[in-house]
């Protein structure tokens, strides 16, 4: 059984009174100990997916179809208070801000001990020592005399350790880390993730990653799902994904990685940008910027696995079979 | 914490020394021979010579500044010009009176206030953000010498829960102390309510769409434990900062209320020196008034050390 199962996923934004969608049929699973990258521009549904998986949407977006599997059982259509009860127990979720994510008026033991206090149910003390063993988990040096300082006696790395820490805090069996280290510079970047990913082999944790950083994600990631415009593009095993990328976007977003063994003298970008979502196109989200699109790509392109590798699908018109010569001839 | 207070008392010196400066300044500018008001017109030459004698006016300035700050360090602010009694044991008696009733209408103000607020914020733009609002704006907008009034006229005559004439109840009997406080606090108290509530649900709906709400929720702590702490606690800063500015506004519009609750207290007092031209009364309530707004700023500013951890490092 999978951790995770996003099954055919809409989530709608009312704007205007008009629906849009912001996630529309996404798919994919992620197993017990394994690392799904979610990848793609800003705007491209990364955030809302994740929003819409924790059950934290805002109030003028909706889960419209589809389902989030956790562990078998569909959680979308939860009650508030079921979720408060899912969220931080079984999953668990760090953000990109380390800088804020933190309450300046709250010691960082406190916020680590809250959820052993709300879902283990543990006592002050037992909750405390749990918490410092948490933090010396995490890596956060003398943990037992900084349970009792406040965020900002801490430095954004050292943040971002403690808003681990109380993820993962009453283990969780999939955490969802939001661009967790975008905020951060590079050398700390790399002590995160490395973190992460001694926490993920500890526990058999599952994780969703999201991130824009292709570099991460070949370094870090099983599985890579690619968004784009709210729609899964393409999802693939890493290494298939980086060694034939089917998607016209996701050759686009290769091509766009700097090489050292190549001429550094122009960097490849992709044309045009994303459309704003009350502008998204019908069809294939991608057609406005695509180098191949044609007049089929107006309508939704079906999933369709890559190479016959069941584990590589792609979205898009060009991979399903005669679909190409029919639109060009017609 | 102990440093950071230490630190907080080492600056009041200064600032109440400018203040009594200021005091003793504008006596001084203030138009008008002391001398001629005090003994009429038709004052010999001889009579004023001996007034001056008197009062030390005939001193270089620095010298009356010298003796002026000396006698306030002795706690001597002089003696009425009307009456001759000491400044100090008139303003001694009715302090405590005025102290009540600012305390008390800060504790209404803060206590109704702030759940107020949070109760609007969380309503944002729903019924019971415009029910709050609509009250709010009937607190600051409604005199508060009439809601006084009525509320003596409700409470006190139709209904009987309040006594009429507050005041006048020792300690002793704390009951009837604070049963004789109730109304002229709860009227003192509406106004800053408002005042209270307006700033608290401004600060939730800043607060509320926070990164660290957003942690909060995700480690699935109660809605309601969000607002109440996680929220709330941050929002109590701006709240501090507001009660401590509105204290000393406080202080001064306890006139109204107390002409009509019939209370002893500063403000009557004030009305009173006024009214006959008791200059030193007035000096001394100035410099009494002056060292009350420093002092609350003081513990204004030790409060938000407790509230705010990131101050005392500061």
């Amino acid at each position: 059984m999978s951790v995770l199962h996003i099954d055919d996923l809409r989530t709608s934004l009312t704007l205007n009174g008009r629906q849009h969608h912001a996630v529309r049929e996404v798919n994919f699973r992620i197993e017990e100990g394994e690392t799904v990258a979610v990848v793609g521009e800003s705007g491209c549904g990364k955030s809302m997916l994740a929003m819409s998986i924790m059950g934290l949407l805002p109030s003028i977006a909706v889960v419209t179809d589809g389902h989030v599997v956790l562990e078998g059982k569909p959680i979308e259509r939860e009650s508030e208070r079921q979720m408060e009860a899912i969220r931080g127990a079984r999953i668990g979720m760090i953000f990109q801000e380390p800088m804020t994510a933190l309450n300046p008026v709250l010691t960082v033991g406190e916020q680590i001990a809250e959820p052993l206090r709300d879902h283990l149910g543990l006592s002050r003390s037992e909750a405390r020592r749990r918490a410092i063993a948490l933090m010396e988990r995490v890596r956060i040096p003398s943990a037992a005399s900084r349970y009792d300082s406040y965020p900002h006696e801490f430095s954004g790395g050292m943040r971002q350790r403690v808003v681990i820490a109380l993820a993962i805090a009453c283990g969780p069996r999939l955490l969802i880390a939001d661009e967790p280290t975008t905020a951060l510079d590079v050398t700390v970047q790399r002590q995160i993730l490395d973190l992460l990913d001694m926490l993920q082999d500890d526990g058999r944790m599952a994780m969703m990653l999201i991130t824009h950083n292709l570099g991460i994600v070949a370094a870090h990631a099983d599985r890579v799902v690619v968004m784009y415009g709210g729609d899964m593009v393409e999802s693939a095993p890493v290494r298939a994904l980086f060694r034939n990328p089917a998607h016209p976007y996701s050759r686009a977003l290769l091509a766009s990685l700097p090489r050292v063994d190549r001429d550094l003298s122009e960097l490849a970008s992709i044309p045009g940008r994303v459309p704003p979502l009350t502008r998204l196109p019908d069809g294939c989200r991608f057609i406005d910027r695509c180098p191949h699109a044609m007049k089929i790509c107006q309508a939704l392109p079906p999933r369709v696995p890559v190479a016959d590798d069941a584990e590589h699908e792609v979205r898009c018109w060009l991979h399903v079979e005669g679909s190409g010569r029919d639109a060009s001839a017609g | 914490m102990l440093r950071f207070i230490g630190r907080r008392l080492v600056t009041l010196v200064p600032t109440l020394l400018a203040v009594l400066t200021l005091v003793f300044v504008l006596v001084r500018v203030v138009p008008g021979n002391p001398a001629l008001i005090l003994l009429g017109d038709q004052a010999t030459p001889e009579a004023i010579a001996r007034f001056y004698r008197e009062t030390g006016l005939d001193q270089p300035i620095w010298h009356q500044y010298l003796s002026f700050l000396g006698q306030i360090a002795r706690g001597d602010l002089g003696r009425s010009m009307i009456n001759d009694r000491p400044v100090t044991s008139a303003i001694a008696e009715v302090l405590p009176y005025t102290l009540e009733l600012s305390i008390a209408g800060v504790v209404v103000g803060v206590l109704l206030g702030v759940p107020l607020g949070v109760v609007a914020a969380r309503s944002n733009g729903g019924w019971v953000d415009w029910l709050v609002r609509i009250v709010t704006l009937g607190g600051l907008s409604f005199p508060a010498f009439v809601s006084a009034i009525m509320m003596l006229l409700v409470f006190g005559l139709w209904l009987g829960w309040f006594p009429i004439i507050s005041g006048g109840k020792p300690w002793s009997d704390p009951g009837g102390r604070l049963m004789s406080l109730a109304l002229p606090a709860i009227n003192l108290g509406l106004v800053m309510m408002a005042y209270v509530a307006r700033v608290t649900r401004g600060g939730m709906l800043n607060t509320l769409p926070s990164d660290f709400i957003r942690t909060a929720r995700a480690k699935g702590v109660p809605m309601r434990r969000i607002v109440w702490k996680h929220a709330l606690r941050n929002v109590l800063l701006a709240v501090v900062t507001f009660t401590g500015l509105y204290f000393s506004v406080l202080i001064g519009n306890s006139v109204l209320t107390e002409i009509v609750f019939n209370r002893p207290g500063l403000g009557k007092l004030v009305v009173g020196a006024l009214d006959r031209r008791d200059y030193t009364l007035l000096q001394g309530l100035v410099v009494t008034y002056a060292v009350l707004v420093v002092v609350v700023n003081t513990l204004t500013d030790l409060l938000y050390g407790l509230v705010d951890p990131r101050v005392k490092t500061g």
